[in-house]
Protein backbone atom coordinates (compact mmCIF):
# COMPACT_ATOMS: atom_id res chain seq x y z
CA UNK A 1 0.00 0.00 0.00
CA UNK A 2 2.82 2.36 1.15
CA UNK A 3 4.51 2.68 -2.57
CA UNK A 4 0.78 3.81 -4.28
CA UNK A 5 1.07 7.13 -1.84
CA UNK A 6 3.13 9.36 -4.24
CA UNK A 7 0.64 8.31 -6.98
CA UNK A 8 -1.99 9.30 -4.93
CA UNK A 9 -0.99 12.20 -3.81
CA UNK A 10 -0.77 13.36 -7.23
CA UNK A 11 -4.57 12.06 -8.01
CA UNK A 12 -5.29 15.15 -5.47
CA UNK A 13 -6.67 12.50 -2.90
CA UNK A 14 -5.44 15.37 -0.34
CA UNK A 15 -5.97 18.88 -0.34
CA UNK A 16 -10.04 18.74 -0.03
CA UNK A 17 -10.12 21.29 3.35
CA UNK A 18 -8.66 20.41 7.50
CA UNK A 19 -10.92 18.00 8.33
CA UNK A 20 -11.30 15.88 5.47
CA UNK A 21 -7.12 15.97 4.96
CA UNK A 22 -7.27 14.71 8.89
CA UNK A 23 -9.84 11.85 8.25
CA UNK A 24 -8.39 10.60 5.41
CA UNK A 25 -4.68 11.13 6.72
CA UNK A 26 -6.26 9.45 10.18
CA UNK A 27 -7.70 6.63 8.34
CA UNK A 28 -4.21 6.01 6.43
CA UNK A 29 -2.57 5.92 9.58
CA UNK A 30 -4.88 3.57 11.14
CA UNK A 31 -4.55 1.00 8.61
CA UNK A 32 -0.63 0.76 8.26
CA UNK A 33 1.10 -1.08 10.22
CA UNK A 34 4.90 -1.06 10.86
CA UNK A 35 7.83 0.12 12.83
CA UNK A 36 7.27 3.63 13.92
CA UNK A 37 10.19 4.97 12.41
CA UNK A 38 8.74 4.21 9.21
CA UNK A 39 5.87 6.39 9.71
CA UNK A 40 8.48 9.62 9.97
CA UNK A 41 9.85 8.79 6.74
CA UNK A 42 6.71 8.50 5.09
CA UNK A 43 5.47 11.43 6.57
CA UNK A 44 8.71 13.41 5.78
CA UNK A 45 7.97 11.88 2.15
CA UNK A 46 4.54 13.43 1.86
CA UNK A 47 5.19 16.60 3.08
CA UNK A 48 7.55 17.08 0.98
CA UNK A 49 4.93 15.52 -2.04
CA UNK A 50 2.42 18.60 -1.16
CA UNK A 51 0.61 16.87 1.59
CA UNK A 52 -0.66 19.33 4.28
CA UNK A 53 0.69 18.84 8.05
CA UNK A 54 -2.75 18.32 9.43
CA UNK A 55 -3.41 15.22 6.86
CA UNK A 56 0.77 14.04 7.89
CA UNK A 57 0.24 14.62 11.43
CA UNK A 58 -3.11 12.71 11.66
CA UNK A 59 -0.96 9.78 10.17
CA UNK A 60 1.68 9.90 12.38
CA UNK A 61 -0.91 9.68 15.72
CA UNK A 62 -3.20 6.64 14.72
CA UNK A 63 -0.08 5.05 13.40
CA UNK A 64 0.62 3.70 16.85
CA UNK A 65 -2.43 4.98 18.68
CA UNK A 66 -5.11 2.80 16.32
CA UNK A 67 -4.36 -0.56 15.19
CA UNK A 68 -6.88 -1.97 12.92
CA UNK A 69 -4.30 -4.57 12.14
CA UNK A 70 -3.79 -5.54 15.87
CA UNK A 71 -7.09 -5.23 16.40
CA UNK A 72 -8.29 -8.79 16.77
CA UNK A 73 -5.29 -9.33 19.08
CA UNK A 74 -6.11 -6.59 21.40
CA UNK A 75 -9.82 -7.59 21.25
CA UNK A 76 -8.92 -11.05 22.16
CA UNK A 77 -6.42 -10.26 25.22
CA UNK A 78 -8.72 -6.79 26.41
CA UNK A 79 -12.26 -7.96 25.31
CA UNK A 80 -13.44 -6.68 21.81
CA UNK A 81 -15.75 -4.16 23.30
CA UNK A 82 -12.58 -2.23 25.29
CA UNK A 83 -10.71 -2.76 21.82
CA UNK A 84 -13.48 -1.19 19.70
CA UNK A 85 -14.04 1.61 21.86
CA UNK A 86 -10.37 2.85 22.23
CA UNK A 87 -9.39 2.49 18.81
CA UNK A 88 -12.94 4.46 17.51
CA UNK A 89 -11.98 7.09 20.42
CA UNK A 90 -8.06 7.31 19.37
CA UNK A 91 -9.21 8.01 15.87
CA UNK A 92 -11.28 10.95 16.62
CA UNK A 93 -8.99 12.46 18.78
CA UNK A 94 -6.14 12.05 16.40
CA UNK A 95 -7.83 14.23 14.19
CA UNK A 96 -8.53 16.60 17.01
CA UNK A 97 -4.91 16.39 17.80
CA UNK A 98 -4.02 17.23 14.33
CA UNK A 99 -5.76 20.08 14.17
CA UNK A 100 -5.05 22.00 17.72
CA UNK A 101 -1.45 21.18 17.15
CA UNK A 102 -1.54 22.94 13.68
CA UNK A 103 -3.67 25.69 15.14
CA UNK A 104 -1.54 26.09 18.20
CA UNK A 105 1.84 26.79 15.94
CA UNK A 106 0.02 28.92 13.20
CA UNK A 107 -1.38 30.97 16.94
CA UNK A 108 1.99 31.07 17.85
CA UNK A 109 3.48 32.22 14.27
CA UNK A 110 5.59 28.84 14.55
CA UNK A 111 4.24 27.48 11.46
CA UNK B 1 -7.95 -13.59 44.78
CA UNK B 2 -8.20 -12.17 41.09
CA UNK B 3 -10.46 -14.17 38.95
CA UNK B 4 -9.31 -16.43 36.75
CA UNK B 5 -9.57 -16.01 32.91
CA UNK B 6 -11.64 -18.64 31.33
CA UNK B 7 -9.62 -20.48 28.85
CA UNK B 8 -11.84 -20.93 25.30
CA UNK B 9 -11.35 -22.15 22.21
CA UNK B 10 -10.82 -18.49 21.20
CA UNK B 11 -7.04 -17.94 20.74
CA UNK B 12 -7.44 -21.93 18.51
CA UNK B 13 -10.12 -20.57 16.44
CA UNK B 14 -8.34 -17.20 15.85
CA UNK B 15 -5.17 -19.20 14.80
CA UNK B 16 -6.98 -21.29 12.83
CA UNK B 17 -8.64 -18.20 11.06
CA UNK B 18 -5.19 -16.82 10.16
CA UNK B 19 -3.87 -20.07 8.99
CA UNK B 20 -6.77 -20.27 6.59
CA UNK B 21 -6.84 -16.78 5.55
CA UNK B 22 -2.85 -16.79 4.60
CA UNK B 23 -3.95 -20.24 2.22
CA UNK B 24 -6.39 -18.54 0.77
CA UNK B 25 -4.32 -15.50 0.06
CA UNK B 26 -1.99 -17.91 -1.59
CA UNK B 27 -4.10 -19.41 -3.67
CA UNK B 28 -5.20 -15.75 -4.87
CA UNK B 29 -1.50 -14.33 -4.58
CA UNK B 30 1.15 -16.43 -3.82
CA UNK B 31 3.71 -13.32 -4.28
CA UNK B 32 1.18 -10.99 -1.38
CA UNK B 33 1.23 -13.90 0.34
CA UNK B 34 5.17 -14.38 0.76
CA UNK B 35 5.15 -10.60 1.55
CA UNK B 36 3.01 -10.96 4.00
CA UNK B 37 4.53 -13.77 5.71
CA UNK B 38 7.88 -12.12 5.60
CA UNK B 39 6.52 -8.86 7.13
CA UNK B 40 5.12 -11.50 9.92
CA UNK B 41 8.26 -12.98 10.74
CA UNK B 42 10.03 -9.61 10.84
CA UNK B 43 7.46 -8.40 13.60
CA UNK B 44 8.27 -11.86 15.62
CA UNK B 45 12.20 -11.22 15.05
CA UNK B 46 11.59 -7.42 16.87
CA UNK B 47 8.99 -9.04 19.24
CA UNK B 48 10.83 -12.16 20.74
CA UNK B 49 13.18 -10.19 22.49
CA UNK B 50 10.32 -8.03 23.89
CA UNK B 51 8.06 -10.41 24.56
CA UNK B 52 11.10 -12.01 26.99
CA UNK B 53 11.52 -9.25 28.45
CA UNK B 54 7.59 -8.64 29.25
CA UNK B 55 7.89 -12.60 30.43
CA UNK B 56 10.59 -11.54 32.93
CA UNK B 57 8.61 -8.26 34.18
CA UNK B 58 5.06 -10.88 34.68
CA UNK B 59 7.30 -13.17 36.86
CA UNK B 60 8.71 -10.51 39.01
CA UNK B 61 5.26 -8.49 39.02
CA UNK B 62 3.90 -12.01 39.61
CA UNK B 63 6.52 -12.13 42.66
CA UNK B 64 5.98 -8.61 44.29
CA UNK B 65 2.83 -7.36 42.81
CA UNK B 66 -0.36 -8.52 44.57
CA UNK B 67 -3.85 -7.81 43.65
CA UNK B 68 -3.82 -4.93 46.44
CA UNK B 69 -0.66 -3.32 45.48
CA UNK B 70 -2.19 -3.10 41.65
CA UNK B 71 -4.96 -1.82 43.23
CA UNK B 72 -3.45 1.00 45.04
CA UNK B 73 -1.13 2.33 42.20
CA UNK B 74 -3.54 1.50 39.24
CA UNK B 75 -6.48 0.34 40.60
CA UNK B 76 -10.01 3.04 41.02
CA UNK B 77 -8.83 4.80 43.66
CA UNK B 78 -4.97 5.50 42.40
CA UNK B 79 -5.80 8.70 41.79
CA UNK B 80 -3.08 11.64 40.11
CA UNK B 81 -0.44 8.58 40.51
CA UNK B 82 -2.04 6.22 38.45
CA UNK B 83 -2.52 8.80 35.51
CA UNK B 84 1.14 9.77 35.44
CA UNK B 85 2.57 5.78 36.08
CA UNK B 86 0.16 4.86 33.24
CA UNK B 87 0.92 7.83 31.01
CA UNK B 88 4.90 7.81 32.06
CA UNK B 89 4.67 3.70 31.23
CA UNK B 90 3.31 3.75 28.06
CA UNK B 91 5.91 6.65 26.64
CA UNK B 92 8.80 4.34 28.31
CA UNK B 93 7.24 1.09 27.38
CA UNK B 94 9.53 -0.04 24.37
CA UNK B 95 8.62 -3.26 21.42
CA UNK B 96 5.77 -4.33 19.39
CA UNK B 97 2.19 -3.43 21.37
CA UNK B 98 1.63 -7.52 20.64
CA UNK B 99 3.84 -8.10 23.60
CA UNK B 100 2.20 -5.17 26.18
CA UNK B 101 -1.36 -6.70 25.48
CA UNK B 102 -0.58 -9.73 27.99
CA UNK B 103 1.09 -7.56 30.22
CA UNK B 104 -1.75 -5.54 30.46
CA UNK B 105 -4.03 -8.28 30.33
CA UNK B 106 -2.42 -9.48 33.52
CA UNK B 107 -2.46 -5.91 35.24
CA UNK B 108 -6.37 -5.92 34.55
CA UNK B 109 -6.78 -9.08 36.23
CA UNK B 110 -4.86 -7.94 39.67
CA UNK B 111 -7.15 -4.38 39.30
CA UNK B 112 -5.65 -1.99 36.72
CA UNK B 113 -8.35 0.29 35.77
CA UNK B 114 -9.66 0.33 32.68
CA UNK B 115 -8.85 4.24 31.98
CA UNK B 116 -5.09 3.16 32.83
CA UNK B 117 -4.86 0.79 29.78
CA UNK B 118 -6.31 3.03 26.98
CA UNK B 119 -4.41 5.99 28.79
CA UNK B 120 -0.75 3.47 28.23
CA UNK B 121 -1.48 2.26 24.50
CA UNK B 122 -2.30 5.85 23.79
CA UNK B 123 1.08 7.66 25.23
CA UNK B 124 2.88 5.11 23.62
CA UNK B 125 2.69 7.49 20.70
CA UNK B 126 5.67 9.51 22.19
CA UNK B 127 8.46 7.49 21.61
CA UNK B 128 11.50 8.86 22.90
CA UNK B 129 14.18 7.44 21.53
CA UNK B 130 12.46 8.52 17.93
CA UNK B 131 12.29 12.36 19.11
CA UNK B 132 15.38 13.45 17.37
CA UNK B 133 14.09 11.79 14.12
CA UNK B 134 10.41 13.97 14.50
CA UNK B 135 12.66 17.13 15.16
CA UNK B 136 14.71 16.66 12.46
CA UNK B 137 11.32 16.01 9.81
CA UNK B 138 8.86 18.19 11.50
CA UNK B 139 11.48 21.03 14.15
CA UNK B 140 11.48 21.42 17.52
CA UNK B 141 8.32 23.42 18.15
CA UNK B 142 5.89 20.94 16.10
CA UNK B 143 7.29 18.33 18.40
CA UNK B 144 6.64 19.73 21.63
CA UNK B 145 3.34 20.51 21.08
CA UNK B 146 2.42 17.45 19.18
CA UNK B 147 3.97 15.06 22.42
CA UNK B 148 1.93 18.03 24.74
CA UNK B 149 -1.10 17.20 22.89
CA UNK B 150 -0.58 13.34 22.92
CA UNK B 151 -0.22 13.28 26.95
CA UNK B 152 -2.88 15.11 27.55
CA UNK B 153 -5.64 13.43 24.90
CA UNK B 154 -3.76 10.16 26.47
CA UNK B 155 -5.71 11.15 29.37
CA UNK B 156 -8.53 12.09 27.93
CA UNK B 157 -8.52 9.09 25.83
CA UNK B 158 -8.58 6.60 29.34
CA UNK B 159 -11.44 9.07 30.45
CA UNK B 160 -13.52 8.15 27.65
CA UNK B 161 -12.98 4.90 26.99
CA UNK B 162 -13.52 3.92 30.66
CA UNK B 163 -17.13 6.03 30.58
CA UNK B 164 -18.09 4.00 27.46
CA UNK B 165 -17.30 0.59 29.12
CA UNK B 166 -20.03 -1.21 30.95
CA UNK B 167 -19.32 -0.68 34.68
CA UNK B 168 -18.64 -4.53 36.67
CA UNK B 169 -20.94 -4.77 39.76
Amino acid sequence: MLPCFPEEISAGLFGHGDIPDAVLGAAIGSIAAGHPLARYLLSGELLSGGVGLIAVTAMLVTWVTVGIVQLPAEALMLGTRFAVYRNFISFCLAIIIALLTVYTLQLLGLA
Amino acid sequence: MPKQRHSGLGGWLFLGIVLLGYGLSFLLSPEATADAFAFFRRVMRQMFPVLGLVLLLLFIANLLLTPATVKRYLGKKAGAKGWIASVFAGIFSMGPIYAWYTALAELQQKGMRTAFVATFLYSRAVKIPLLPLMIYYFGLSYTIVLCLYLIVFSVINGFLTERLMPHKT
